[in-house]
């Protein structure tokens, strides 16, 4: 009896579920994706990658001789810290050593994975985009960058934290005596002619083993110390970045490339819910998984905020636009399981939470202590939520899970 | 003659059991074996129609590549539906499996009206 019904359910022409990768070739047309390119990298020097390499992990760049580019972007934590919002100056240890040791200052941001902003299509720096690559012309909040010997957007971005008082330059009364201080009290504009007086005098007149060190290194790499600029600092730690971090292999790279072993059959059910009803390759589009513009899923405040009172105003603080209230840059995807936790704030410690919060906010307030300014400030934050998020049509844990086996493959 | 006898006795079985497969076997094992997926795929593809009337109004062009993929279940569907159809099954039958599936989000009354009633007094 077996047989015959094995039989018949042959010559039923039975359909199994549909074909997943007939599916998934038709996202990869559509979206035009051709998987991570690690050749598609921005312009650097590659004879100042092991001078950036050092300067990225020194921390005699900071006011204080206690804070390096490494302090933030660890190598074992996917160049991020683990933590929610950063320790700067004054901090010691690293990851959640800083955070116990409770003496350093919060730098009320999150620290972002620097793995693959090298890629050439990276064009958006920071969760606020105070560096931006726009139509091939860099915009940043120190000037236009190529003019003053910036190779690429990257490079920029690695020197604006060398120019902020919680990242770098110390506190007030350290950076007096270190002439540090010149640096904060400029206006922007004017921070990088003063930031790199400032350096040349340090690099070239304080004594001691490291500093001779890192003089030779850069002779080595063939610097005129005497003829120093911060973009010198940029391009040196973009080179390093570029060399041994800009390169990301995942398995769905792989899987658009032709494997299509790189991804279980979950995983591809994944991937069809994120480019289908989850809507979010809406704004996490392309081979870096972002659109490089501004949205708000309305992440609640927190404790404390880049801006005014302690709120974090996102872009409108670079913009200064009403419309870009509570936005923030898309962020890349690549890694993404890796980086936790997550969000400008790091408010959301798991990767479950923040996908959640995209489809219903609701459920992470339930279990959830109100921080006194999100009780009183909350329903502005919810206004600017982007509309995109009302089409996404994650509607049974089945879908939810396969997405987030999804990501795991980013 | 046993051998003529012997070939017309198989040939009447093999026509009769094709004869059988073909109406009564094939069509109820292809709709016990694809009703659930067939279902699924209903509602799938009426929901992703409806959103893609919404989406359309939008002009974000990446919102409506989302749509286009979702409306992929719908291809899913037709293939399914014809493939059934293949197998015998009558348009009646598939309707009717439609609407089941569109009833599959509908609860009776009586399941909200049961946690009020005394259990005992």
């Amino acid at each position: 009896m077996r047989i015959i019904l094995i039989i018949l359910i042959v010559f039923s022409n039975y359909v199994s579920a549909s074909d997943i990768d007939f599916k998934l070739q038709k996202v990869i047309e559509i979206y035009g994706l051709q998987g991570f390119d690690c050749k598609a990298v921005q312009e650097s020097d590659p004879s100042l990658s092991s001078l950036g390499e050092m300067l990225f992990e020194s921390k005699l760049l900071s006011g204080g001789n206690d804070t390096s580019c490494s302090t933030c972007h660890l190598k074992d934590l996917t160049r991020v810290d683990g933590l929610s919002v950063s320790i700067g100056v004054g901090g010691s240890g690293e990851g959640i050593e800083r955070l116990m040791e409770g003496n350093g200052i919060i730098v009320p941001r999150n620290s972002f994975t620097l793995l693959g902003r090298g890629h050439k299509d990276y064009s958006t720096y920071f969760w606020d985009g105070k560096v931006q690559n726009e139509a091939n012309r860099l915009v940043s909040i120190i000037g236009d960058g190529e003019s003053e010997g910036f190779h690429s957007p990257l490079s920029v971005a690695a020197v604006l934290p060398i120019l902020a008082r919680d990242e770098f330059l110390g506190l007030l009364s350290e950076s007096k005596n270190n002439g540090m201080e010149s640096i904060d009290s400029s206006y922007y504009e004017m921070r990088y002619q003063t930031a790199s007086k400032a350096l040349q005098k340090r690099i070239l007149e304080t004594n001691g083993k490291s500093w001779d060190e890192l003089r030779a290194k850069f002779i080595e790499s063939k610097l005129d110390l005497n003829k120093l600029e911060l973009s010198n600092i940029g391009n040196a730690i973009a080179s390093f970045l570029i060399e041994k971090e800009s390169c990301i292999k995942n398995q769905w790279s792989k899987y658009i490339q032709g494997d299509h072993d790189a991804l279980s059959e979950t995983e591809k059910e994944g991937a069809y819910v994120f480019y289908g009803k989850g809507r979010c390759a809406s704004c996490h589009s392309g081979d870096l998984l972002s659109d490089f513009k501004f949205h708000s899923i309305g992440v609640p405040q927190g404790d404390v905020g880049v801006s005014i009172y302690g709120q974090d105003l996102g872009r409108s603080e670079i913009s200064l636009k009403d419309e870009d209230r509570f936005k923030f840059k898309t962020p890349s995807l690549l890694k993404i399981s890796k980086t936790k936790p997550y969000a400008h704030n790091g408010v959301f410690e798991q990767l479950d939470d923040v996908v959640l919060f995209h489809l219903n906010p609701i459920p992470f307030f339930k279990d959830k202590k109100w921080s006194k300014k999100d009780y009183f400030n909350y329903g502005r934050v919810l206004s600017s939520r982007s509309d995109m998020l009302s089409y996404i049509d994650v509607l049974t844990e089945e879908d939810f899970n396969h997405l987030l086996s999804f990501l795991e493959t980013l | 003659m046993k051998f003529l006898n012997l070939v017309f006795k198989v040939s009447i079985i093999l026509i009769a059991f094709t004869y059988i497969s073909k109406e009564f076997l094939i069509p109820e094992v292809s709709f016990q074996s694809n009703k659930d997926e067939y279902m699924k795929l209903t509602l799938a593809c009426g929901f992703a129609m409806d959103s893609n009337w919404y989406i359309e109004q939008q002009s974000h062009s990446d919102l409506k590549k989302s749509s286009e993929i979702q409306l992929l279940d719908c291809h899913d569907y037709d293939k399914l539906r014809k493939q059934m159809l293949d197998d015998g099954i009558s348009e009646y039958r598939l309707s009717g499996l439609g609407l089941v599936a569109l009833e599959i989000n509908q609860k009776p009354a009586e399941q909200l009206a049961a946690p009020h009633k005394f259990r005992e007094r």
